[in-house]
């Protein structure tokens, strides 16, 4: 069965495309419109995760996040704004959001930070000490790395990205999601400061001419998987 | 006649009016008192001088008594009598009060002897009336003495005296009224200037200035505080013009090259290539915007109540692992030496964004340079990170133009010239953020020389916290 997402967005145009392309990624999708509505659907339907608006009319959005928290109703959250600065993502984050996502945004950016919830919501993973992918190796105690039997020497930071993308196989994950996950960094430094470090980390997992794992995304990021 | 007590009106209840003619009461109240105290000492003064006279003759009638007695006093009385002109009045009479001799023709009644003076009213045949100061003095059993003196004399300069005051107060008292009045005028036309000025600027001439007299009275130092004001506004409103002029001009280049792409694509059909360039396009027009928008909130003081303890030196070596790699592939090497144990509560991410726009400021401008170092340290001025590299540094004239927004140096500085991949070349938007971002915490932003490049101080204020005090904590994700 398939996941329901709710969308709640009162600017139609914008609703109508983040319901498609969650329609095409193969999810359920109910909308509304205003935040009253949005926080009954939130409340009663079984939703897997919500999409909420951060400007919306009747009651705000940050105020549905609210009422939904202080109700018990832990559904993961993704607030959608048009105030994009730190402050703003820190004070979505203190309302009890899960994410934030300034707007304009890439459908990639939503879909992958999307499904990044959705996996995290039901992952009640206990503590690993290997991760692996393909033939790809990782012992986080021993902090080594190995593709086949071949070791690959990785710098401190080299080892944190890769952990990163290892953490999420075969998932999209952006460049803000690496900065984010990785580093904690919450803006976009406008260089390609990612795509120097996944080039980098890209060329020693590829050293012995092994088949490529570390896929760039048109238009999205970065995917770690076998093709 | 409505106009003119339409006019009266607003004259009497326009403030420096009442001043004016409050000033004028207070001159009107001290030129009276001075006057009366003139007055009173003339009238003292003449009253003590009539007294000396009657003593002195009473003096004189004793003498005579004493030295001839009856003959002797009675000629002195004639003889002081004759003399015309001398306004003395004297009488020698028996205990009953008959005259013996002298000028008055009677002993008035209810007359005690003694040194009590008496002011009194006589007449006679050859006593000219008026008003006397007189003394009774009891010669022996049988004799009385009265001597006096008209005060008639006394009261005419008092009169007189009188009169000069009077016309002097008449002459004072309209002159100073017009001072009043014209002081009232100068000083409210003084005020209307300055308040002319404002009313100029308001109405949008903004290089109008209040005039100064440097006579650093009340008036000047309201002027230059006015003109510090203004002065004030006008920066900022010339810096809010030139963003928006700038914004609107840079703005218009991707704009125009996004218009051409899908102009393009509308003609010869899409590929891939059209659609990243404009995604490219676009991106840095949110990005300029966005920078925009953190440097007017930033400046506005928006954010200070996310500001957490963090430590300086954990916060820099994340700083260099995240740009190490693009210095690297620069061929530059990033370098961190902070000491252990610097804590100071800061805005991170904003921080992190300044430290970060300092270091591509580097990378992009800094040709020829071959190391950038990061570096923090607490001193007496407050804390100090430093963002350093060894390129040809920024001469000292463009400092301030360097950290101004949008503010562009000579392109000839700049090693890609801000090629369109770089969505932040050529913006200039960099710096003033990392302005807008140390003001935010009440510290600011040095440039200075790294002999040689460029050495780039965030100074913010304060000491750092105790190091018992918790590390920031990370946002968890």
């Amino acid at each position: 069965m398939s996941q329901k997402i709710l969308v709640v967005e009162d600017d139609a145009t914008t609703a109508a495309f983040i319901a498609r392309g969650l329609d095409e990624a193969g999810f359920g999708v109910e909308q509304a419109a205003n935040g009253r509505d949005g926080l009954f659907l939130a409340s009663d339907a079984a939703v897997d995760a919500i999409i909420l608006d951060r400007m919306l009319p009747g009651m705000d959005g940050l105020a549905v996040l609210a009422a939904l928290r202080a109700g018990g109703i832990t559904t993961p959250v993704l607030l959608l704004s048009a105030l994009g600065t730190p402050d703003d993502r820190l004070t979505g984050l203190e309302a009890g959001a899960d994410d934030y996502l300034a707007k304009p945004f890439l459908f990639g950016e939503l879909l992958a930070r999307l499904k990044l919830l959705l996996r995290r919501g039901n992952g009640a993973t206990g503590p690993v000490t290997t991760l692996g992918f393909a033939d790809l190796e990782m012992d986080l105690l021993a902090r080594r790395v190995r593709r086949g039997g071949r070791l690959i020497a990785l710098q401190p930071r080299e080892f944190r990205l890769l952990e990163y993308l290892l953490r999420h196989p075969e998932q999209v994950v952006t460049r803000t999601m690496l900065l984010e996950g990785v580093w904690d960094y919450h803006f976009d430094p406008g260089t390609n400061v990612i795509d120097v470090h996944v080039s980098k980390l890209r060329r020693k997992l590829e050293e012995g001419g092994e088949p490529s794992l570390l896929h760039t995304v048109r238009g999205a990021g970065y995917r770690l998987g076998s093709a | 006649m409505a106009a003119l007590s339409a006019r009266l009106h607003r004259l009497l209840s326009a403030s420096s009016t009442r001043l004016v003619f409050a000033a004028f009461a207070v001159q009107l109240l001290l030129v009276s008192l001075a006057m009366g105290s003139v007055y009173l000492a003339a009238e003292r003064e003449i009253a003590a001088r009539d007294q000396a006279l009657v003593l002195e003759l009473r003096e004189d009638m004793i003498a005579a008594w004493r030295a001839g007695g009856m003959t002797e006093i009675a000629a002195l009385v004639n003889a002081r009598l004759a003399l015309s002109g001398s306004g003395h009045v004297i009488l020698l009479a028996d205990a009953t009060g008959n005259p013996l001799a002298g000028n008055l023709p009677g002993l008035p009644a209810g007359l005690a002897a003694g040194n009590d003076w008496q002011r009194l009213s006589l007449a006679g045949p050859s006593l000219q009336q008026g008003s006397y100061l007189v003394l009774l003095t009891r010669l022996d059993n049988r004799h009385l003495l009265l001597v006096g003196q008209a005060a008639s004399r006394g009261d005419a300069l008092l009169s007189a005296i009188w009169r000069a005051l009077a016309a002097s107060l008449a002459l004072t008292l309209p002159a100073a009224l017009l001072l009043a009045l014209l002081l009232g005028r100068l000083s409210a036309a003084r005020v209307a200037g300055i308040a002319g000025v404002a009313q100029a600027v308001t109405g949008g001439t903004l290089d109008r200035r209040a005039p100064r007299d440097d006579s650093n009275d009340v008036y000047d130092q309201l002027a230059g505080v006015i003109n510090t004001m203004l002065d004030r506004i006008e920066a900022l409103i010339g810096e809010l013009r030139m963003v928006t002029d700038t914004l609107a001009h840079d703005l218009r280049s991707p704009l125009t090259r996004l218009r051409g792409r899908v102009e393009r694509a509308q003609t010869s059909g899409v590929d891939a290539e059209a659609l990243d360039g404009m995604a490219a396009d676009l991106d840095r027009l949110l990005l300029m915007l966005t920078t925009a928008l953190q440097i007017s909130r930033a400046e506005a003081g928006i954010g200070r109540e996310h500001f957490t303890a963090t430590d300086l030196a954990e916060l820099l070596a994340d700083t260099a692992d995240v740009y190490g790699p693009v210095a690297e592939e620069a061929g530059l090497a990033l370098a961190v030496r902070v000491p252990e144990g610097l804590i100071v509560a800061l805005h991170r991410p904003l921080i992190q964004q300044a430290l970060g726009n300092a270091i591509e400021n580097a990378l992009r401008h800094a040709r020829g340079a071959s190391a950038i170092t990061l570096s923090a340290n607490a001193g007496p001025e407050g804390i100090d990170l430093i963002v350093a590299d060894d390129g040809p540094g920024i001469p000292p004239d463009q400092h301030e133009l360097a950290l101004s927004r949008f503010g562009r140096l000579d392109p000839a500085r700049s090693a890609d010239g801000g090629a369109a991949g770089d969505a932040m070349g050529g913006m200039g938007l960099g710096l003033a953020l990392v302005a807008a971002v140390a003001r935010l915490h009440g510290g600011q932003v040095l440039l200075g020389s790294n002999h040689p490049g460029l050495r780039l101080v965030i100074r913010l204020p304060g000491v750092p916290l105790p190091t018992a005090a918790p590390p920031s904590a990370a946002t968890a994700h």
